[in-house]
């Protein structure tokens, strides 16, 4: 195989001078024939750069260059294989020859792309003549190529290129080599230019599509800022909104309030709001923005009809979750009010406390956003909590002051039962007292008492004392001698000598019973009880002037004494007392009678 | 209460109030004579010689309406015990007065019914002996028909 190594045309002078130096040379130094054909070469040459240099596509230039080429060798058959690595496309381009080849031939490309690898095997913008005047060898080629050249433009892109026999028959002498070395050549930095231009070009495309997306992302985040702020402007109302309402324990302002912030945060000029206790009755009303007399009245009657309208799935008080609804426009213009508002909604507190609001008149309102839509009831569940908050307040309040008077009343009752309390207690010391008192009386009365034997005695003291003085058989006293003057006395001594001169009468003065059982001898018995019977009966005569000596005393009785003192009464003169009585004598041993 | 039969009837309480009624009897009868005739009563006590001539009188009249009382109280249950007590007294009084006369010799009467009576001796003592046993026997186990316990048993409930 004959290889012979083309010179590297990369670097140099231009390819035009280089063309015209050359025809320059061939005219000089071969014949007629040889100087025409080389002309011929040349213009081919220059036509085909020409050519070529117009085109922009790779592929045009392949496709354009392969025709050209042929023309210019004198051949029907030709052949070019592309490889750009850089994108793994390859182009085939077959002229002349049959299609049954086309699957083999990138196998023709491999040699070269093996010959790439290897380093230094191949520099860059080389051409190598493989085969010339003979079938290729090589796998994948097809047999009619008598010419075969491997390219080389850089590293990414090579190829082969094949041309079958000429058609005039002639085979192909060194100038058809240099010719087609230089056509190579041309071709190759056709290939190059077409390349770069093919590259600005993508990359021009690519950065329109980047400034169409770039646009594009643009406006889209704008769209997002706006709908970000209109979000915050939101939240922000719900939060102020919401903290406004909180710190609000009373219903009535509560109300106004609320209406107040959602008037604000929709921009609108005009809103209600009602509060319906169904238990009680009551109903709670917040207008604003209305002009005397315009505002919406509401009644109970009424209220029971919107409710009983608005009470149907999923608006069911029962349900807990669902407290309020937000009304369409046709629900709130049934409702009939005298201006329809534009945002309207309809709310539960318990199955007591039902709620009516509407707004209207709103400047600046999107009726489709999402955000707009979900406003409403963000602030109504801030509103519902805050009112069911004031609710629960005023029923604690209320229960409360229900308390506090409850305290009161139950203090008093307290008192009341203390004071009540400190009587009993005192009743029932009192009563104990009274009991024990009257026990130790009872047992007193049952046992013996000094006191009781004292007022016996007492007691009959004075009944006696009582009897005594009014009875007519009463008794002095006292006894009757003291009130008497003192009788004469006579000692033993004088008596005993009366006694035995004889010259006295003895009487014995004492009862008879003592008389009888011991007296002075020769003495008579004048008993005093009997003195009236016995004097009568025996001493009546006796003479006045007689010596009468009177004895008989003892510790209970003076008989002496009160019989002399009758004894004087009855005249006697000499009536003397016997001093020491019977005991007197007897001591002395006088005598007595039995 | 397993008492001897015979003590339980002796010392029933229905023995106690005859004993009462007759002791409060035979005091309220005793006082009458003494009452109606004090004088002779003033002799009597005189012929003790006992009491001092000036107490004679003074006692003649107490004593008899004392026993009157006394008697009365018992019968009708009122200070029964009190009474009781007194009149035991008294019958423990006159019985060592008659023993000491007795021992006197004196030929004096009881006196305790009336002036006019035997002289007392020892039967008189024996008797009075009898009638304090049924003092004793009324102080203890006398409880019925008492004019007090009417109201004491009232009170009692109350209380």
């Amino acid at each position: 195989m004959d290889q012979r190594r083309a010179p590297n045309l990369s670097v140099g002078p231009p390819l035009q001078a280089s063309i015209e130096a050359s025809a320059e040379v061939s005219r000089d130094s071969f014949g007629e024939s040889f100087g025409n054909r080389r002309a011929f070469q040349l213009d081919a040459l220059f036509e085909t750069v020409s050519e070529l240099s117009r085109l922009t596509d790779p592929v045009e230039v392949m496709e354009a260059f392969v025709l050209m080429s042929m023309g210019a060798l004198g051949t029907a058959q030709g052949l070019l294989v592309a490889q750009d690595r850089r994108s793994g496309r390859q182009h085939l381009v077959l002229r002349g020859l049959p299609e049954s080849d086309k699957e083999r031939l990138p196998e023709a490309v491999q040699s070269v792309s093996a010959k790439v690898r290897d380093e230094g095997g191949m520099l860059s913008r080389q051409v190598l003549v493989v085969v010339i005047n003979e079938s290729p060898e090589k796998p994948g080629l097809p047999e009619p190529l008598r010419v075969v050249v491997e390219w080389y433009l850089d590293e990414h892109r090579f190829g082969v290129l094949g041309y079958g026999s000429k058609v005039n028959g002639s085979a192909y002498d060194h100038q058809d080599e240099d010719f087609v070395l230089q056509l190579v050549t041309a071709f190759m930095d056709a290939l190059a230019s077409a390349s770069v231009n093919e590259t600005i070009r993508g990359l021009n495309e690519k950065l329109q599509a980047r400034n169409t997306e770039l646009q594009r992302a643009l406006l889209d985040s704008q769209d997002i800022q706006a709908r970000l702020d209109r979000r915050y402007f939101h939240f922000k109302s719900i939060c102020d909104t919401t903290r406004e309402l909180s710190g609000n324990l009373h219903a009535k302002t509560l109300l106004s309030s609320f209406l107040l912030s959602v008037m604000g945060t929709f921009s609108a000029q005009r809103g209600f709001i009602v509060l319906w206790d169904r238990r009680e009755d009551r109903l709670e009303i917040a207008t604003r923005g209305f002009s005397d007399g315009a505002a919406p009245s509401f009644d109970a009657q009424r209220l029971d009809a919107v409710f009983r309208s608005l009470l149907h799935p999923p608006f069911v008080p029962a349900q807990g979750e669902k407290h309020y609804q937000v009304l369409t426009y046709d629900e709130l213009q049934s409702l009939e009010l005298a201006e329809t508002p534009q945002v309207g909604a309809a709310f539960l507190v318990d199955e007591n406390w039902y709620g009516l609001a509407g707004i209207g008149n709103c400047l600046a309102r999107s009726e489709d956003d999402q955000a707009e839509r979900e406003l409403l009831p963000a602030l109504l569940q801030g509103f519902l909590v805050s009112l069911d908050n004031a609710l629960a307040f005023e029923t604690i309040e209320n229960l409360n002051s229900d308390l506090l008077r409850k305290n009161a009343e139950l203090q008093q009752t307290l008192d009341e039962l203390r004071q009540s309390r400190q009587t009993i207690s005192l009743l029932e010391a009192a009563a104990n007292r009274f009991s024990s008192l009257l026990r130790t009386e009872t047992l007193r009365i049952k046992q013996v008492n000094l006191f009781d034997c004292l007022a016996l005695a007492l007691v009959s003291l004075v009944l006696a004392l009582v009897f005594n003085a009014s009875s007519p058989g009463g008794i002095s006293l006292l006894p009757e001698t003291w009130a008497q003057p003192r009788p004469d006395y006579i000692d033993v001594a004088w008596a005993r000598l009366k006694h035995e001169s004889q010259g006295a009468l003895f009487l014995d003065a004492r009862p008879t019973e003592f008389f009888n059982q011991s007296h002075i001898a020769g003495a008579e018995n004048l008993p005093l009880n009997l003195f009236d019977f016995v004097y009568s009966m025996r001493f009546a005569m006796l003479d006045p002037e007689k010596d009468v000596i009177v004895y008989g005393r003892n510790i209970s009785r003076r008989y002496d004494e009160q019989v002399a003192a009758k004894l004087k009464e009855r005249g006697m003169v000499n009536v003397r007392v016997m001093e020491g009585g019977l005991r007197q004598w007897q001591r002395n041993g006088l005598p007595v009678e039995p | 209460m397993t008492k001897n039969p015979l003590v339980r009837l002796l010392t029933h309480e229905y023995v106690a109030l005859a004993l009462r009624l007759y002791i409060g009897g035979l005091f309220i009868y005793a006082s009458m004579y003494k009452i109606s005739y004090t004088a002779e009563f003033a002799e009597t006590i005189a012929s003790y010689q006992l009491v001092p001539y000036w107490a004679v009188n003074v006692l003649s009249v107490f004593m008899p309406w004392f026993e009157l009382v006394c008697g009365v109280l018992l019968i009708i249950g009122f200070r029964a015990k009190s009474a009781v007590v007194l009149i035991g007294g008294m019958l423990v009084m006159f019985t060592i007065a008659v023993v000491i006369n007795l021992f006197r010799d004196s030929p004096i009467p009881c006196g305790c019914f009336s002036s006019v009576e035997d002289p007392i001796s020892w039967w008189t003592v024996v008797r009075d002996l009898i009638w304090v046993g049924m003092t004793v026997h009324i102080y203890y186990f006398d409880k019925i028909l008492h004019l007090e316990n009417h109201f004491t048993s009232r009170i009692e409930k109350i209380a």
